[in-house]
């Protein structure tokens, strides 16, 4: 890049930052994902508890000293649980994106700028991912593997939830640098002898960022929903470690005597999962102008 | 037309067999063999032997999947572990009415609310209606089934007393089901529907309409909503992939006797035959479905039909 584009690039990227800065709901659900993010990673230190902790002298208390929003039907300090249960969210959520966005990322581009074969298939597997609705298949494959050892059971859930979520990521990069490929400026760098890995990795790759970035953005709000859905069928984290979607289900019993039981940490996820969207719209909105509606 | 029909049923085959080749070699994934749940704590060999005789365990895989599609095309779905033998596909035959019934009031439930929806937002676009609209589909779309069942039900069900809290016995059972299954694809309508009209709103032949001096209503009603609507099919289609799994969380929130809640107790169970057929039943009616709408594209659009008879 020469240092004109490299200005160029970096002013573009501080009219984004201020784009963003300038919208409320981007601010908010960043602080909220700050938070969250901050919560989980302190959550040992904040909590008071640990996850597991029983404190049978007072099972569903309501908020009292010493435990901040109550206890479960177990005498679990549900503040402690919320924390360590963002743990699972986040994680889960940070960490299947990372492995979707390098499994999309490499194969979209392959089968863009190699063409034929690679083409064909990446189409056809993603086909036929898309013909079976995403979050059963994760379902069957935890449901099927069912692992008994905990570690095994954070494993399958990475593993389902990036396996099936990897080919919508691949589609977008696929179409985008498809689209690129046809520019003027990749063309020029073909024509001087540019050679292929260079022109993947400084000529598309830096402008399949932003598409990439909002994407995924917008996903980690679909994964942490998944996530959470196994966990409230019983198929994904499994106790003694504490997932929202967990205490969701565990809940329900209690929803007459202890609503606040489900509300925590529904609104927990929803607030999660919300902030992502936002985020998700705001970058788009900010990355790209032209796309403003 | 017939031409494209034909692809389009060629191309599904394949996609079928992948399915039914994953779910089944999914089975052998899994630890443990189902003969010891159906054991339980009998260690007679001979028994064991039966047993696998029976369910056709004994046999080479490849041969067992052989047997397993061959028996599925005739309607035999193979027997239940866990549920007294049973055949599967009379297990389906009993529940899958109901599942169908909640996502047949679903989709429709979520057309009547997303569509209208998306239709005033796009009009008033960056109005009141507009901002009320795309905060509501955001909510909607952020709030899993799970969330939005138990919340209703404390609400109208238990506050209220207006509905029945959980069953399957009447119109008014439906509801809240019904409520909670439409929500994300009303949202994905609603959203689709404001940009879709956008799109068109901006076209050319619009601007000739409103020229020659037809009035708003006039140009949305005749030029704009017929080409705006198009886009949307592929939401109708694809939501019912969501309808179907939403249903796995529905019926067991609301006890509601149906494909999902079986499917539920059959994955906790470890019923592998069910699990099996339903996920071959979901992805025969997903992969229909997508189909009739891509038919129904091209039936109205005849660009589409064009691409593809080439």
């Amino acid at each position: 890049m020469t240092a004109d584009a490299m200005h160029a690039h970096s002013a573009r990227e501080r009219s984004a930052v201020q784009r963003l800065l300038r919208n409320p709901a981007a601010v908010v659900s960043a602080s909220v994902i700050a938070a969250m993010v901050i919560g989980a990673a302190l959550a040992p230190w904040l909590a008071g508890y640990s996850y597991d902790a029983v404190d049978r002298a007072n099972v569903l208390s309501g908020p009292m000293a010493g435990h901040l929003l109550g206890t479960d039907n177990q005498g679990q300090d549900i503040w402690a649980r919320l924390l360590f249960g963002a743990r699972v969210s986040l994680a889960i959520g940070i960490i299947v994106e990372a492995i979707e966005v390098i499994i999309g990322v490499s194969l979209g581009l392959l089968a863009a700028y190699r063409g034929g074969l690679w083409d064909t298939l990446l189409m056809r597997v993603t086909d036929a991912m898309f013909a079976f609705p995403d979050l059963l298949f994760a379902i069957l494959l935890v449901g099927i593997l069912r692992p008994t050892s905990p570690f095994a059971g954070f494993l399958t859930v990475f593993v389902a939830l990036a396996l099936v979520n990897w080919p919508s990521m691949a589609r977008i990069v696929r179409g985008q640098a498809l689209a690129l490929r046809e520019k003027e400026f990749v063309e020029a760098a073909r024509a001087i002898g540019v050679p292929d890995r260079q022109i993947i990795l400084r000529h598309l790759l830096p402008n399949l960022l932003s598409p990439i970035l909002v994407a995924a953005t917008v996903d980690i709000a679909n994964v942490v929903l998944a996530e959470a859905t196994l966990s409230f069928l019983g198929i994904g984290i499994q106790p003694p470690y504490p997932s929202w979607g967990r205490m969701i289900s565990d809940s329900l019993p209690y929803l007459r005597s202890a609503p606040m039981l489900l509300v925590y940490p529904a609104a927990a996820l929803a607030m999660l999962v919300l902030s992502f969207n936002f985020l998700g719209d705001a970058l788009r909105d900010a990355l790209d102008p032209r796309l403003r509606r | 037309m017939l031409t494209y029909l034909g692809k389009r049923l060629l191309l599904a085959i394949p996609t079928l067999v992948v399915v039914s080749f994953v779910t089944f070699f999914l089975g052998f994934l899994a630890p443990g063999s189902p003969i010891d749940l159906l054991m339980g704590q009998h260690g007679d060999p001979n028994v064991r032997r039966r047993l696998e005789h029976q369910y056709g365990l004994d046999l080479p895989p490849l041969q067992q999947y052989r047997r397993f599609l061959i028996n599925a095309v005739r309607g035999n779905l193979g027997y239940s572990f866990a549920n007294g033998e049973r055949p599967v596909s009379q297990m389906i035959a009993e529940q899958f009415p109901t599942t169908a019934l909640l996502a047949c009031l679903a989709i429709c439930t979520a057309m009547l609310l997303g569509l209208p929806a998306g239709l005033i937002a796009a009009i008033r676009h960056n109005g009141l209606p507009d901002r009320l609209v795309m905060s509501g589909v955001l909510l909607l779309v952020s709030t899993p089934p799970f969330v939005l069942a138990p919340l209703l039900m404390l609400l109208l069900a238990l506050r209220l007393e207006w509905l029945p809290s959980s069953g399957w016995e009447g119109p008014q059972y439906w509801v809240m089901p019904v409520l909670v299954l439409a929500a994300r694809p009303a949202a994905l309508m609603a959203r689709l529907m404001r940009s879709s009209m956008l799109d068109v709103l901006r076209q050319d032949y619009i601007r000739t309409a409103h020229a020659k001096g037809l009035t708003s209503g006039q140009v949305i009603r005749r030029h704009a909503l017929k080409n705006a609507f198009l886009p949307v099919l592929t939401v109708v289609g694809n939501s019912f992939g969501y309808l179907l799994t939403g249903s796995f969380v529905v019926e067991t929130i609301f006890g509601i006797p149906g494909i999902g809640y079986e499917s539920v107790h059959s994955i906790l169970a470890r019923d592998y035959p069910v699990i099996q057929a339903v996920a071959l039943l979901v992805a025969t009616i997903f992969i229909t479905v997508n189909l009739i709408v891509d038919l129904l594209y091209a039936l109205v659009d005849p660009r589409v039909r064009y691409e593809a008879a080439r």
